[in-house]
């Protein structure tokens, strides 16, 4: 081991030196030799049929090729479920209908806006309905509109004995909106053909193997002579996933069929036409407890929004099903939900998954009950929390793994002195409706937990490789991409503490799907916690078979051997020593190149006991947790709400690098609080009407909370690697809840859907009587 | 549709005549046109005919107690320029225009040619009662209010070039006050939902005299002065002393759109806003949340 320890340690970005100095390559920053510039035809409806007249565009001077939805092989559907060029029926704003390539981004551009179409519309649904309406159904021969494998259930107990056993039953509804990721840097990829029929693809996306095995299916080309290269992500979220791939696609084709290479490049509102959004939620919930607050049962009713292709909408159910009760000791739950086809913009992979949405249902609800039996938002939290040897609403007997959500919800109300600034703000609030000041105030707490990984919902497998070069330096390859969220660097850490050497000596190699196998997707906040195992799997073996050569190089046994700071060293005779340099060379010259390879395949111990049909099971192999606690000013003349401070405290396991960690809880209180207060993007017959930064506000620095206090909670889990857990998704999942909680202290109101705008707010502060304006 | 011709006169001569051509338009920053052809490229106009290059419309000067803006100044390089005379408010309106690179390339001229209520510029401009120079081909220079220019039909405004803002002197202090106020959903970055400039000349006896107030932002349908408003705050005394009905009657006058919601209670905080700076700092100010 190294004398200072790599782990744990807030070191700088592996690639934060590039970035800061404005040298980090995107994919926009490439050109090629005779390079064509990519265009692309979006649908002007929602809904309705199109037909199209590309005689003068094709003819116009510049243009290298066009192609429609005719000149593809029928069908032209990939993985998204989304034709690849839309022809006859569109079914959401972000369908293509033609793409061009041109000698420059102008021409390309002109050309699109040549192509004549003649668009019916027909009628619309920005609504996800249980029955089918006429004119809108997605399919004449069914009675609803569900998406298929979309129904996911979690049942534990019997929801009617707990019912009966409840002397407290509360139900209520709420609901959240479509939110757009807004990653600063567009959609985009380079196609270049190459020998052989083979194209090389860079683009900004976040699973390059996905885009890849796209591009071949629909080009109709083996897999292999795909090859995808990641050049640096400026932001994904989860929404590269699918629209990354569609661009990857549509360049393809083009590079395809001019046989040159293709640049194309998304502007914003393209992005935003064609990028995956937070599904909507619709929430019924219901809660039973007895007098003194001790839960009896739960039952949710969740209707999600999937939008005109829903691909991804089967698997943001299951998560949202698994975490819909909480991280609370439940006898008896029933959760259901169900996905639904719209024709808002498709909803796919966002930050969360689905768990933003379900912990403002049950964490506003849970606040409701509280003030129901007249207990605090803390004190029905803490009769009802998970613990060690608990069983979740799936089942799950946590005997295992760290539950330390008690401990951190105390940590958090003592740190923030909760109990008594709410009670503080109750009598400040008294004083200003009697006195008919417009200041109130509001401290809301909010609890969650997230399965690390991809649990049962699929494999969890990933694998990577290092390789010590013969000076000692090393690279290092796995199949999971850095986006920005600091992948790279805890990979890196990782591999340095393992092996014994220097973060300096380790790099960390880009994603190429032509050098290592499929990881699996890098979303599930798994980039660390499955693929940071894989790494330490894999620097423990190249370590082993580097000791072994300097065994027989020092002749003493490997046991005998340790590996610090880059130095093999007797633990004996401390005077013998080899630099792992020199020892590399000597493995390179004796025929024994040094690499370590790990591939995992199973993270559950043994296999997963998940039953997809009574929803029950071991659904992950750990959990982590966390605990916000937000406080709010609020002028109920204005209904403005203003986020003062942001406690957020997250069971980290252990962080791998303190800062990279920090760093992703502020940006996640950051997404949240624009989820929270101001993020919707609308839709008008289909058509986003807010498709910019300057109508679709995200919150700005200078909005952030005065105070973000960042409290990482270290606990030991035996899964991840160096007990680490995830924390990427987690950093943004209960901020809504928190503030939407704080909120209604400071309003005296239920806030029952998101965002919390000021006319909204108004709105119900006027239903409760609330003096304003 | 073909992206418009772009046309570069070297004369403010040369770019009179140029916009004589059916449908063209005068282009100087480009920040509202440029978000306007995005939107509806179909209504873009085919010509547009740039003033960047025509640095006569440029500079901050003097002129008598007055102080003069050329029209294709941009809002840094007055911010920069730190003239004394320009009120306290204006500066501050100025400061709130978008981010630094926006304020880098957009013009006053060109924000009073869009005349759009949510610019931050126009309240205050129409408050302080500034005056415009404007040209047009074979016609003799003219000097109007910003008032009358904002009321003018589109295909009037088209061929007519602001040159200068004219502000009239601005001396602060006991005798005038002013101060500029906005609501917006973001702390930065975000066009007003609502603003109000308020300008306030006081007598002798100390009571409000003369009083300009003008609403602005997305919720009004225009930049108007709110006469009624004006009438009922003259003869108040400007620290405590403003009539309790003020906002009811503000609100009334400026037909607010969309006015359920916080309508009435923004137009309350606004004007509590504008008397806290009013007080605090008798030579003007501006304000935002």
């Amino acid at each position: 081991m190294a004398d200072r320890p790599v782990v744990n340690d807030p070191r700088p970005r592996v690639d934060g030196r590039a970035k800061v100095r404005g040298r980090a390559q995107y994919t926009d920053d490439i050109r090629v030799p005779g390079m064509l510039h990519g265009g692309v035809l979006l649908s002007p409806l929602g809904h309705g049929t199109v037909a199209l007249d590309v005689t003068a565009a094709s003819r116009r001077d510049g243009v290298a090729c066009l192609i429609t939805a005719a000149d593809l092989p029928d069908p032209s559907v990939t993985w998204l479920k989304q034709p690849v060029l839309a022809g006859g029926t569109v079914r959401f704003a972000g369908e293509a209908l033609a793409l061009v390539a041109a000698v420059s981004p102008g021409a390309a551009a002109a050309a699109v806006r040549s192509v004549g179409v003649r668009a019916r519309p027909l009628p619309c649904r920005e609504e996800p309905a249980k029955t089918a309406q006429k004119g809108t159904a997605f399919f004449g021969d069914r009675d609803d509109d569900r998406i298929e494998d979309s129904h996911w259930g979690v049942r534990k107990g019997e929801a009617a004995a707990g019912l009966a056993s409840s002397e407290v039953v509360l139900s209520a509804r709420r609901r959240t909106q479509c939110v757009e990721h807004m990653y600063l840097e567009t959609e985009r990829a380079l196609v270049v053909p190459q020998d052989e029929g083979r194209l090389l693809i860079q683009a900004s996306v976040q699973h390059p193997y996905l885009a890849g095995e796209a591009v071949a299916s629909v080009l109709g080309i083996p897999q292999q002579k795909v090859r995808v290269v990641q050049p640096t992500v400026g932001g994904s979220f989860g929404g590269k996933l699918e629209s990354g791939s569609l661009v990857c696609i549509w360049a393809a084709l083009l590079a395809q069929r001019t046989g040159r290479p293709v640049s194309l490049v998304l502007d914003r509102e393209q992005s935003v036409r064609i990028s995956a959004k937070r599904h909507p939620f619709r929430m019924e919930y219901t809660v039973g407890a007895t007098a003194g607050g001790v839960l009896q049962v739960l039952q949710a009713r969740i209707q999600s929004d999937g939008g005109g292709y829903g691909f991804e909408t089967p698997f943001v159910n299951w998560r949202a099903a698994v975490h819909a009760a909480g991280c609370y000791q439940i006898p008896h739950v029933d959760v259901s939900i169900d996905g639904y086809y719209s024709h808002r913009s498709r909803s796919g992979a966002f930050r969360g998954f689905g768990s933003p949405q379900v912990i403002f249902g049950q964490e506003t609800l849970m606040d409701q009950l509280a003030a129901h039996l007249g207990l605090s938002p803390l004190e029905i939290r803490r009769r009802n929390v998970l613990e060690k040897g608990a069983t979740t609403a799936t089942g799950h007997r946590l005997d295992t793994q760290s539950v330390p959500i008690r401990a951190l919800m105390e940590t958090m109300a003592e740190r923030t002195g909760f109990e008594a600034r709410r009670a503080l703000f109750e009598e400040e609030n008294e004083r200003a409706r009697r006195g008919g000041s417009p200041g109130r105030r509001g401290i809301g707490i909010a609890i969650s937990f997230r399965g690390c990984g991809f649990g049962a919902e699929s494999p969890d497998a990933t694998g990577a490789m290092l390789s010590m070069r013969p000076d000692g330096s090393i690279s290092l390859r796995t199949g999971l991409t850095e986006m920005g969220q600091g992948l790279a660097t805890a990979h890196a850490q990782i591999a340095a503490e393992t092996l014994g050497v220097g973060l300096e000596q380790v790099q960390v190699e880009t994603v190429d799907t032509a050098m290592m196998p499929d990881g699996g997707l890098t979303v599930a906040s798994r980039g660390t916690f499955t693929g940071g195992r894989a790494v330490w799997m894999a620097a423990r073996d190249l370590r082993e078979k580097l000791l072994t050569v300097a065994a027989t190089s020092l002749e003493i046994p490997a046991d005998d051997l340790d590996l610090r700071d880059g130095v093999v060293i007797s633990r004996s005779d401390r005077t013998r020593r080899m630099g792992s340099g020199e020892v590399a060379e000597k493995a390179y010259w004796s025929g024994q190149p040094l690499v370590g390879y790990a591939w995992l395949n199973r993270f559950l111990d043994g296999s997963t006991d998940w039953d997809r049909d009574a929803g029950s099971g071991r659904a992950y192999p750990t959990y982590t947790y966390a605990c916000v606690i937000s406080e709010v000013s609020l002028d109920v003349r204005t209904g403005r709400v203003r986020v003062e401070r942001v406690h957020a405290g997250h069971d980290v396991g252990r962080a791998i690098n303190p800062a990279l960690a920090r760093g992703q809880v502020y940006g996640g209180i950051a997404m949240g609080m624009g989820m929270a207060l101001m993020e919707e993007l609308h839709h008008r017959e289909g058509i986003p009407q807010n498709d910019n930064l300057d109508r679709y506000r995200i919150p700005t620095a200078e909005d952030q909370a005065p105070e973000l206090d960042v409290t990482l909670f270290e606990s030991d889990d035996p899964f991840g690697p160096f007990h680490a857990k995830s924390l990427g998704e987690a950093a943004c999942e209960a901020v809504p809840a928190s503030i939407a909680n704080a909120v209604s202290q400071a309003a005296s109101v239920w806030v029952d859907s998101l965002p919390v705008t000021p006319e909204k707010l108004c709105g119900w502060m006027e239903q409760t009587g609330e003096e304003h304006g | 549709m073909d992206r418009p011709v772009v046309k570069h006169p070297r004369t403010i001569g040369e770019a009179l005549r140029m916009v004589q051509e059916p449908g063209a338009c005068f282009y100087a920053g480009g920040i509202e046109l440029h978000l306007w052809a995005r939107r509806d490229p179909g209504s873009s106009p085919p010509v547009w005919v740039s003033l960047a290059g025509l640095r006569e419309l440029c500079g901050v000067r003097p002129e008598g107690t007055e102080l003069v803006l050329g029209a294709g100044s941009t809002y840094s390089q007055v911010l920069e320029s730190r003239p004394d005379r320009l009120p306290p408010m204006l500066r501050e309106a100025l400061g709130w225009v978008g981010c630094e690179a926006i304020r880098n390339q957009g013009t006053l001229g060109g924000a009073v040619a869009a005349g759009a209520p949510f610019l931050d510029l126009l309240p205050p401009l129409v408050a302080l009662e500034a005056r415009l120079h404007l040209l047009r081909e074979g016609e003799d220079p003219e000097t109007i209010p910003v008032a009358d220019y904002l009321l003018m039909a589109p295909d009037r405004r088209r061929t007519r070039l602001i040159t200068g803002i004219r502000i009239p002197g601005w001396t602060g202090g006991g005798d005038c006050r002013c101060a500029y106020q906005r609501y917006t959903l973001r702390t930065a970055m975000d066009p007003p939902r609502l603003s109000l400039a308020v300008v306030l000349g006081i007598g002798g006896e100390g009571r409000i005299r003369q009083a300009r107030l003008v609403l602005g932002g997305h919720r009004v349908s225009g930049i108007r002065r709110m006469e009624q408003a004006e009438a009922l705050l003259e003869g108040s005394d400007p620290v405590d002393g403003w009539p309790p009905q003020m906002a009811a009657v503000l609100a009334g006058e400026a037909e607010l759109r969309d006015p359920d919601g916080c309508g009435m209670g923004v137009v309350q905080w606004l004007l509590e806003g504008v008397q806290t700076r009013i007080q605090k700092e008798p030579g003007g100010g501006g304000g935002t949340r």
